[in-house]
């Protein structure tokens, strides 16, 4: 939420000069090297069908990311059940898409105890929403809007209406916000004076309650969207084969799909419709941080609440406007995030927000341009570390063997076993960058944000 | 209070069929032979136990019928170990510390079987396990059956089936780095070695990974005819999208924890074809087996699958035993299991003909099943006798 980062000039005079900058440097022309290194020995063909791989995953952690990243901005609050947002959004859009099943008794309740929840959410955001009107006897449209969202959601599962893809990811994304908006309104909103541990402390119960509840409606088996209900660019493409025999030929298959990069590189629709996606929500979002009122209201909250109240600014409304930016970005990527990687669960959101909250505190907790940069960079790397999995046929190792010390040595696939480790790594990462530069890539330290 | 209700229910369940078959057949009478089942109720596995109880009650059900077992009414006491190895060993004590139990049936995880078999050698007990496949159950003890493959043969088979079944040279192995996972893939490796099979890569993924692209992205490099995944049935699942997806054409192939229709469930159209190792496969094995699977429906609302075969065999070898031994005492059916150990006196069950060698392992064929319109079925392609 900074509203500039590691360049400013306040930055630079509240550090103590040289060593840390050197340090920055060394990381930076380090890591250089890796890739150079890397590229000529795997060639650049390779390094980037894995890049390939990796920025989609980067796309979707950013986008999380930006919601833990804006969040902890205003309020200063990590909130652990940004994760959970997350996920209900994708039951929600799973509930759109996929007809009822009404003979499966578990799933009417499940939908029915959801409808309530999204009503009671509904409700609770055109409450805080709009006080003032309610305070003068417009109490009758929260109510109204709260059941006839329960009531859309009912009567789409009576009627059996298939609601297309891509609309379905828009009604979550307008909808999820006020999952957001609630939770802030309940949870957190009673607790803004309190020491700074305790909505941190409520944030994990919230984090909990919601894991357990979707538990208790949708079971924890797990859900996929079905292939037939994807909008055709989506859908993917896998080969059929009438007999068995033929599987085990390469040349039976053929390309569709995707949009070829290089002779054997190519990238698919759906990677191409994410990273699209994420350009146009991350671009919106600085957009609406930097050049609009509210946003620089929202500036004004996270420099000094206190400050911004007195020049006239609603602080509540401004932190409530906060959780629902954050949650609609979550509710746009947890459907594709579906649709490429993994199944619907209760527990998906707990290990996506993991993921997401780190890459925020490698960016710099707080920094808008943090978030994105470390979504992109952890996805990246967690995807380039298979890629070392196989270096016997790199030039570098080739030479190497043909040396008379290593003369004993017939393996040289050195690092194999080392893609279990992707994750370990990427972690790793972010402890090395954490060391040198505490408060992350585009974080401010305490005393430069005082300054 | 949940064990004293289970026992009600389960001699409730007793006195019932003993009262159905009163009439039918001669009623057995005096002091009733009690076998114990171990199995996974609850839990990770708690849909395989459930069909363990399933065809351990259809046995039970079946002997009551015929007379008892020795002219003795007969009943299966089932217990809980909810997959893990500390209720294993609570259940494999009370079933050793109680006097009328004979025999045990169970248990189902490898860990569990692992940490029950001291208790039960101790006490001189046996226990056939119908489902662990980890090489070192039987080992070391006079007391340990089962009548399921071990990892060791499955492993071999996978490799046999590659290069003997389906002719295919080159192969690429994924494996989930766990006890199951490796051991499979280590078994796969020393058999494609002695076979002549070219390993192209050999590559390994934590268990609660989604992404499997950047290890098929090397996949990819080699073409490999055959893709070996030693792991579950819901990264297989995975796996076989996302290798799909990629436009991998190699066959797919795993060993018996890919062998569950969710597999197909989470793979979709992409799991088509996919081939798995497993102990016995219900459909397509024959009218007896349909026959079976009919019964545990019509007696427990649900078909009967590959496991409750397996339970229900592994019952009726117990009191097969205690039948040829001619008593009911412990250590008789100990020594009667251990006896059937050629082909001529194997045991002829639903799951086909069982016989122990010296380790207490069945000498059992390894069947194939595939995936064909979103179900496991008998492979078309076998391994040559």
């Amino acid at each position: 939420m900074a509203p500039s980062a590691g360049a400013d000039p306040a930055n630079a005079v509240a550090k103590p000069a040289g060593t840390r900058l050197n340090t920055v440097w060394f990381l930076w022309a380090s890591l250089a090297l890796l890739l150079v290194f890397v590229l000529y020995n795997a060639g650049w063909e390779q390094v980037l069908s894995y890049l390939l791989l990796g920025l989609p995953q980067g796309c979707i952690i950013a986008m999380i990311a930006l919601g833990y990243s804006m969040v902890y901005g205003i309020i200063q609050l990590i909130n652990f059940a940004h994760g959970e947002i997350f996920m209900l959004s994708a039951y929600l859009t799973l509930a759109l898409v996929v007809p009822a099943d009404w003979a499966n008794e578990r799933w009417v309740l499940g939908i029915a105890a959801f409808a309530a929840l999204l009503a009671f959410t509904v409700g609770t955001t055109v409450f805080t929403v709009a006080e003032e009107a309610i305070r003068s006897g417009w109490h009758r449209l929260a109510l109204a809007v709260a059941a006839g969202a329960a009531a859309g959601l009912g009567l789409h599962q009576l009627f059996r209406l298939e609601v297309p893809y891509f609309l379905a990811v828009a009604i979550s994304a307008v909808v999820a916000p006020s999952l957001g908006i609630a939770m802030d309104r309940i949870a957190y909103r009673p607790l803004r004076s309190a020491p700074r541990l305790i909505p941190l402390i409520t944030a994990i119960g919230v984090s909990i309650f919601l894991v357990n509840f979707s538990q208790l409606m949708f079971s924890a088996t797990d859900f996929r969207i079905p292939d037939d209900s994807l909008p055709p660019i989506l859908q993917p493409y896998f080969p059929s084969w009438d007999d068995p025999e033929p599987q085990g030929l390469w040349e039976t298959i053929t390309v569709t799909k995707s949009i070829p990069v290089t002779e054997t590189v190519s990238i698919q629709f759906v990677d191409v419709i994410i990273l699209g996606l994420t350009l146009v929500m991350l671009g919106g979002v600085n957009f609406f941080v930097q050049k609009t009122k509210a946003g620089a209201a929202m500036r004004a909250c996270a420099l000094d609440q206190n400050m911004a109240r007195l020049v006239g600014i609603d602080v509540n409304r401004t932190v409530a406007m906060t959780f629902a930016l954050g949650s609609a970005l979550a509710a746009v990527a947890s459907p594709f995030y579906v649709v490429k990687y993994a199944s619907i669960s209760p527990t998906m959101g707990y290990i996506v927000g993991i993921l997401a909250f780190s890459s925020a505190v490698l960016g710099g907790i707080g920094s808008i341009k943090g978030a994105m940069l470390g979504g992109f960079l952890l996805g990246i790397i967690y995807n380039l570390v298979p890629l070392f999995e196989v270096t016997a046929d790199w030039p570098f190792f080739e030479w190497l063997a043909t040396l008379p010390a290593f003369a004993g040595v017939e393996n040289w696939n050195l690092l194999a076993g080392i893609s279990e480790w992707r994750l370990g790594l990427a972690y790793i990462f972010m402890m090395v960058v954490l060391v040198v530069r505490p408060s992350g890539l585009f974080g401010q330290s305490a005393a430069a944000r005082r300054a | 209070m949940k064990s004293i209700l289970k026992s009600l229910r389960t001699a409730a369940a007793a006195a019932a069929a003993i009262a159905a078959t009163a009439l039918a057949a001669a009623q057995p009478s005096g002091e009733p032979i009690v076998f114990g089942v171990g199995a996974p109720l609850t839990g990770r596995s708690a849909a395989f136990g459930t069909q363990v109880r399933y065809g351990a009650e259809a046995a039970a059900k079946e002997i009551n019928a015929k007379g008892g077992l020795l002219g003795r009414p007969f009943q299966v006491e089932i217990k809980d170990d909810s997959s893990t190895a500390n209720e294993a060993a609570i259940v494999a004590q009370s079933f050793a510390g109680n006097p009328k139990v004979a025999a045990v049936i169970g248990h189902f995880n490898s860990d569990c079987s692992s940490a029950a078999k001291s208790i039960y050698s101790n006490a001189g007990i046996a226990m056939i396990s119908p489902a662990s496949t980890a090489v070192s159950i039987t080992q070391g003890s006079d007391w340990v059956f089962r009548n399921i493959f071990n990892d060791r043969d499955q492993g071999y088979a996978l490799a046999d089936f590659v290069k003997k079944a389906v002719k295919k040279n080159k192969v690429a192995v994924l494996y989930e780095n766990d006890t199951y996972g490796k051991g499979l893939r280590d078994d796969f490796l020393a058999r494609a070695k002695e076979l002549g099979l070219e390993v192209q890569s050999d590559l390994s993924y934590e268990s609660d990974a989604t992404d499997f692209r950047p290890l098929l992205q090397q996949v990819t490099r080699t073409k490999p005819e055959v893709l070996v995944v030693c792991g579950l049935y819901k990264s297989g699942g995975t796996i076989s999208r996302q290798a799909r997806e990629m436009r991998i054409a190699s066959m797919l192939l795993g060993g018996d924890g890919m062998f569950d229709n969710e597999l197909a469930k989470i793979g979709g159209k992409a799991a088509e074809g996919f081939f798995a190792s497993a102990p016995f496969v219900m459909e397509g094995a024959g009218e007896r087996a349909q026959k079976f699977s009919d019964t545990v429906k019509e007696q427990s609302g649900e078909p009967g699958n590959a496991w409750a075969a397996l339970a229900y065999d592994a019952v009726m070898i117990a009191a097969t035993a205690a039948e040829r031994a001619g008593s009911a005492d412990r250590k008789a059916i100990r020594d009667g299991i251990a006896a059937m150990n050629s082909p001529e006196i194997a045991f002829d069950g639903i799951t086909g003909k069982t016989y122990f060698n010296e380790e207490g392992d069945t000498v059992k064929r390894v069947v194939f099943a595939q995936v064909q319109d979103g179900a496991f079925v008998l492979s078309p392609i076998q391994l040559p006798e």
